[in-house]
């Protein structure tokens, strides 16, 4: 308890506290801006932190690290242009809540779903650190094998009304995912001799392709649309009055913030699993439960067209990654996700070495870190109150005809600025127009993402898990050797036949009532 | 000739082409890296299949018709070909600040906004606020032409 108190009174310096705020500020408003996200907001921040103490350049970054995740939903949920990677699935449902009229709701659903993860992973941080690392050791690379495919068989199982064009999702995802030089002998594969593509597509370029500039595209289709049709372009929602979530909502929203958080908080700990893992997973879970409970009630909208649910599951998810993404890193040295890869950066810039020592030879710095946390997320709520609401009246306002041009700018600058490399910009636009074309023909982009993030991963883990088991593929449902890979495997399989089955069972008595009438 | 119209059939030719080519590419790859590639495109060719058959199956509806895709693609192509000019210029050494300009302007005038002057001064504005941002605030490095590099080093 006394390291704890130790940390708190390393952060409640003055300086530490608005350094604190500063970054929370800073990361709601790069958060929200297309085209700016975490990596950037942190790689910028990096250099300053050499002319800094430790405290202040920590705390700073801490703050713009769980601000960040929240300021993405704003322009997901206002224009569907996810603002970071990890509120892909927030623009689904929140900007059609949004659509329906009720922007204030999806917002404050953003935002309290993001506190609420926030806090429940900083405790988890605060009280559980060392065992959850243990944990995670555990995971070798049949366990990371097992772990892919559930999220990718969650992802597939999610699309059951299209199960095949989200499956062919996956595997484009896969597929895009292979080029570059081979993991086993090194071999250039879907290169076309570019030398920009031997360490695989960009995935940020990708992403900002697959959804900024396709969005971009979907609205100047729209504005288009409406000047051939002499109508009136739909104006971005407005936001006006409250944004607090009722107390039926929040009654409502509970469980779903609990599940969302515990999965967030797990994903979280796992190295290389991240956030966009977290917030599928957590979107799955969501979905069976508003299928279950409220799926058909009046009033209520289909999942995908504007639930509450639909905004909370996600938003829980990658907040609780924000901070429980730091339990391998404190615990032993190993980044969780790319931002705390930089994290690792800025402790090695003030001579810190993650990992156990860290508790040991810098005790007040390694407990501050976690203290920060909660703090951070305890006065993010407030903050983002305010800073949405700011945001909102100052951007939001622009007539849509206006406002393309501008987030295609900021996308394609974002796509620049990511590898400083006119190639990031190509795929974007590749990216763009294959975003677009997919949502024509009604093919989910999420799958690809998910595919794109874990591709290598699953390459790797795959072929070096079956050099341990001499070709055996049994090796992945082994419940002695590989109990979790079991049970892992076991819930992946669960969720791609679900669905199947369901179609089936509703198909046949289809295809009976047809047969018989036809006799008649 | 009247299944030719459902977009989901050119789909699956598509994505039978893509997964074919796919196929053919791994093939040349060295042993240890083929296998996990050609089973990929062989899904991707399988999916091609289900989807070309539900196709087939099923009646021809409105949304399914490929004109109306084509025709819904027609606008959002002009913003694609401005966009590409912009890379264009960028890679010809133009320069962030004017190619940003002619692309704002440019697309702005396309989407109905009348007045020359109005147009230029949003577009002026918006390229200067988001070059600020990166470039002046952020320090993100993007790819401006000498004279810029010149003037604000």
């Amino acid at each position: 308890m006394h390291t704890i108190l130790l940390g708190f009174s390393t952060l409640f310096d003055p300086t530490v506290i608005a350094f604190l705020l500063i970054g929370i500020s800073a990361g709601l408003v790069i958060g929200s801006i297309p085209g700016l996200n975490e990596n950037i907001a942190f790689a910028v921040f990096l250099p300053f932190s050499f002319a800094m103490s430790s405290t202040h350049a920590l705390s700073l970054m801490i703050g713009v690290y769980c601000a960040t995740a929240v300021g993405g939903a704003i322009p997901a949920i206002m224009l569907k242009v996810p603002g970071t990677a990890s509120s892909v699935l927030t623009a689904i449902d929140g900007n059609a809540m949004a659509k329906r009229g009720h922007p204030n709701r999806a917002v404050g659903i953003a935002i309290c779903s993001s506190v609420f993860g926030g806090i429940t992973s900083s405790i988890v941080l605060l009280f559980f650190a060392p065992i959850l690392a243990q944990f995670a050791l555990k995971f070798g690379y049949v366990e990371n094998f097992a772990l892919c495919f559930l999220g990718l068989a969650s992802v597939v199982g999610m699309m059951d009304k299209n199960i095949m064009k989200g499956l062919f999702s996956a595997i484009f995802g896969l597929l895009i995912a292979t080029v570059g030089l081979s993991l086993d002998s090194g071999f250039a594969r879907f290169t076309f001799h570019n030398s920009n593509l031997y360490d695989g597509v960009p995935f940020v370029s990708i992403m900002i392709g697959l959804f900024g500039i396709a969005a971009a595209l979907e609205l100047a289709e729209e504005v288009f649309t409406s000047k051939q049709t002499q109508t009136h372009v739909e104006d971005t929602p407005k936001l006006k009055g409250s944004l607090l979530p009722g107390k039926a909502t929040i009654k409502r929203l509970l469980p779903t913030w609990c599940y969302s958080s515990a999965i967030g908080n797990i994903v979280g700990v796992l190295p290389g699993a991240g956030m966009i893992m977290a917030i599928y997973l957590a979107y799955n879970q969501a979905a069976s439960r508003f299928k279950r409970k409220f799926s058909g009630q009046k009033g209520e909208a289909e999942w995908g067209e504007g639930t509450p649910e639909g905004i909370a599951a996600p938003e829980s998810a990658n907040n609780a990654v924000v901070a429980s993404s730091m339990v391998p890193l404190l615990s032993l040295g190993i980044p969780g996700n790319s931002v705390s890869a930089l994290f690792i950066g800025a402790l090695m810039i003030h001579g810190m070495a993650p990992g156990p020592l860290l508790f040991m030879s810098h005790a007040n710095i390694a407990w501050m870190i976690i203290c920060a946390f909660l703090v951070a997320n305890l006065v993010m709520g407030p903050i983002a109150l305010f800073v949405v609401r700011y945001i909102s009246g100052l951007v939001y306002n622009i007539p849509k005809t206006i406002l393309v041009p501008c987030i295609t700018l900021l996308c394609l600058s974002g796509a620049y600025a990511d590898g400083n490399s006119m190639f990031n910009i190509y795929c974007t636009i590749l990216a763009g127009g294959v975003g677009y074309l997919m949502n024509k023909f009604a093919i989910p982009t999420a799958p690809l993402i998910l595919a794109l993030v874990l591709g290598k991963q699953v390459e790797g883990s795959l072929s070096n898990s079956l050099n341990i088991s001499n070709g055996d593929w049994t090796i992945f449902f082994n419940v002695h050797s590989h109990p979790i890979s079991a049970a892992l495997m076991s819930a992946g399989m669960f969720f791609v036949i679900l669905p199947i089955y369901k179609r089936l069972r509703s198909s046949t008595p289809r295809k009976y009532q047809h047969v018989s009438s036809t006799k008649s | 000739m009247q299944h030719l119209v459902k977009k989901d059939l050119w789909l699956a030719l598509s994505l039978m082409l893509l997964g074919s080519y796919c196929f053919v590419q791994s093939m040349g790859f060295d042993t240890s890296s083929r296998s996990y590639p050609l089973l990929l495109a062989s899904i991707i060719m399988l999916i091609a299949l289900q989807i070309g058959w539900k196709s087939l199956k099923a009646f021809v509806q409105s949304q399914d018709d490929i004109s109306t895709l084509m025709h819904q693609i027609k606008s959002p192509l002009v913003s694609v070909a401005i966009i590409c000019l912009w890379a264009g210029l960028l890679s010809v050494g133009v320069g962030y600040l004017p190619a940003s300009f002619i692309m704002l302007m440019l697309m702005l005038l396309t989407f109905g906004e009348k007045h020359v002057i109005k147009t230029s001064v949003i577009s002026l504005v918006t390229v200067a606020l988001v070059f600020t941002l990166f470039y002046v605030i952020f320090g993100i490095p993007l790819p401006v032409n000498s004279l810029t590099h010149t003037l604000l080093s």
